[in-house]
């Protein structure tokens, strides 16, 4: 079995076979966390399409200096990052919408008993700056290790432990906001 | 009831815990798969286009050059043909041909 360094030499010689490989092990993960941050399963399929076409491209210039999940990571965040910037850009025709933005997300991989906590994190997400909503989505949700973290995001550990804390913080704060009666004892 | 707030708040960070992961549609391979023929297709290479450049360029000068000789020749010819006339116009008018 080959090495996902040896599957990325392989797509960079022109291996379609190991762009296959490469899906079967990656597309999940680059799936779920595309999905985190739009949530949109049209988004996400389309963030994950343009990933690995990505990868196909760029298979040459991967140098193995971090590993090929920090690579696939970091070009999924980034990807992620630019249709949400591309999204805000209409944010303005949209909002005049009635209820654009009061629409809670459901997870399609989440159970049913932690569906509704779910959809008050995803809700609270959305107040996080960028580089604080990719700690919390790498972290928390998409369980990396704060080291792989660190290297996806090209910053120190100590700053991902920084970032994580001030998300955490704030969402604390969305979460009154939106739900100030929940967490209350029931009599 | 504080702490059972934040309770509540701790339980809403951890949600996505243990959760199964979404799975894309299973054609999405074969989209990405076409749209990597249809780039494939798409790319010209720059050592091509440079081809397509000498070979442009070669034809603008061959072109240049015919017009230039066109030009030049029916010059030529247009001078041929006026001494041609004065020629025949002698030879209209003077009528002794067989002096």
């Amino acid at each position: 079995m080959r090495s996902e360094i040896e599957i990325i030499q392989a797509i960079a010689d022109g291996d379609d076979q190991a762009l296959t490989e490469l899906y079967h092990l990656y597309a999940e993960k680059v799936y779920n966390t595309s999905l985190s941050y739009t949530k949109s399963v049209e988004d996400a399929e389309e963030i994950t399409q343009d990933v690995f076409v990505k990868i196909y491209k760029s298979a040459s210039s991967f140098r193995a200096s971090s590993s090929a999940s920090t690579w696939i990571y970091r070009i999924t965040v980034n990807a992620s990052l630019n249709r949400l910037k591309k999204k805000n850009r209409f944010k303005l025709f949209k909002s005049s919408l009635p209820n654009a933005n009061s629409i809670d997300f459901e997870h399609p991989g989440v159970i049913l008993e932690n569906k509704e906590n779910a959809a008050a994190l995803y809700k609270a997400m959305d107040c996080l700056p960028n580089s604080q909503k990719t700690a919390f989505i790498l972290c928390l949700i998409e369980d990396l290790p704060r080291k792989e973290v660190a290297d996806i995001m090209g910053i120190s550990l100590k700053a991902v432990e920084s970032l994580l804390q001030r998300a955490k913080k704030n969402m604390r704060v969305e979460l009154e906001k939106f739900f100030p009666h929940r967490g209350k004892s029931k009599k | 009831m504080n702490d059972e707030k934040e309770k509540w708040k701790d339980q809403v960070f951890q949600s996505m815990k243990g959760n199964q992961r979404a799975k894309p549609r299973p054609e999405l391979l074969a989209q990405i798969e076409d749209e990597i023929a249809r780039s494939k297709t798409r790319v010209v290479p720059l050592p091509n286009l440079r081809y397509v450049a000498a070979a442009a360029a070669c034809l603008l000068l061959v072109n240049t050059g015919a017009l230039i000789y066109y030009h030049q020749q029916t010059q030529a010819t247009s001078e041929n043909v006026t001494g041609a006339g004065d020629y025949e116009q002698s030879l209209i008018s003077s009528y002794q041909i067989y002096e």
